[in-house]
């Protein structure tokens, strides 16, 4: 395990450490822009969620309530480089299980909007999991990073942790 | 509180989301409640005749759905144009443009006049979708049929289009 950490630090170390730096704006971009529609109207978020069937007792509305908030923090965390390596990880946790949900909706045919916040009336399909998984490449490479560049908090080297 | 840790970050990240949402959500006027609430079925049509003085989106079954459209009710259409095209429930407006739809459907209803909202079937979400927007503009009873133009057709209800 570790030395396949090390090696997938190693070939990250190539890419330019100011690359790192784009990616990660990019990424907390996207979660930060997601972020707002959901943020403005939570029930029409929580109906989205709904469309999913997939959700029990309710629960969409705690959802539709917490995550865009979330997403709003661990964007902002990226782009100020905040707890950087907590925001990458919930940043994938999320990417993967968006990919699942929408997985399970087109093989169970739901024409249904995806709800992502990122474009008005997308609908679910194989464009959006390759979106994701595009992401969550980005957010592998963050998390294989060597040196905290522009990370303001905290500043401990990451070989110190 | 170890900063450095990716695991209490993730904490930090969960405790500010958790905190902040919950204070934001009670401090809004339409404050969202944390568990969904189911809509009203209507289960009789004697319901449908309920003087309506606040919004208020039902739920209906396919007999309710029958029943109103031998009233003569308005059906509106929550597909895309494209479908409503290849087949519809007769007489029912669509429009993909929600100003447009607005203006076609005051032709014949005024906002306190009880129209139906459908889509493809119970999983299309655009016929609930389209029928919260429909309340914010001002339309006040809507029933909404869930079993949408899959259940209309497997139940032999006449059709209108191609």
């Amino acid at each position: 395990m570790g030395r396949k950490q090390s090696t997938g630090r190693r070939q990250v170390n190539r890419i330019n450490q100011y690359l790192i730096v784009v990616i990660r704006v990019v990424l907390g971009s996207v979660f930060l822009w997601a972020s707002f529609e959901k943020i403005i109207d939570p029930a029409k978020f929580a109906r989205s969620i709904a469309n999913y069937h997939v959700i029990p007792f309710g629960l969409e509305n705690i959802i539709a309530i917490v995550l865009p908030w979330l997403e709003l923090f661990i964007g902002s965390g990226l782009i100020l480089g905040l707890m950087v390596d907590g925001s990458i990880i919930i940043t994938s946790v999320l990417l993967i299980l968006f990919n699942l949900m929408i997985a399970q909706a087109i093989l169970r045919g739901f024409n249904i909007e995806c709800g992502c916040g990122l474009k008005v009336g997308q609908l679910v399909g194989i464009e959006k999991i390759l979106e994701n998984f595009v992401y969550l490449g980005g957010a592998y490479i963050l998390y294989m990073r060597q040196m905290k560049i522009l990370e303001l908090f905290p500043k401990t080297n990451l070989s110190d942790n | 509180m170890n900063f450095s840790s990716s695991l209490h970050q993730i904490y930090i990240y969960f405790a500010l989301s958790f905190v902040t949402s919950f204070v934001i959500n009670l401090s809004r006027t339409d404050t969202l409640p944390m568990i969904a609430e189911p809509l009203e079925i209507i289960d009789d049509i004697g319901q449908i005749n309920d003087k309506i003085s606040a919004p208020i989106l039902r739920e209906i079954s396919i007999d309710i759905a029958k029943d109103l459209f031998d009233q003569n009710i308005l059906f509106v259409d929550a597909r895309s144009e494209e479908y409503y095209i290849e087949g519809h429930i007769p007489k029912a407006v669509c429009n993909d443009n929600l100003d447009s739809l607005i203006t076609i459907m005051e032709e014949y209803i005024s906002v306190d006049n009880g129209f139906v909202v459908y889509c493809s079937d119970d999983d299309c979400g655009s016929s609930e979708e389209l029928a919260y927007s429909l309340q914010e503009q001002g339309f006040l009873n809507i029933y909404l049929f869930k079993g949408g133009w899959k259940q209309w057709v497997e139940n032999n209800l006449p059709v209108e289009g191609k």
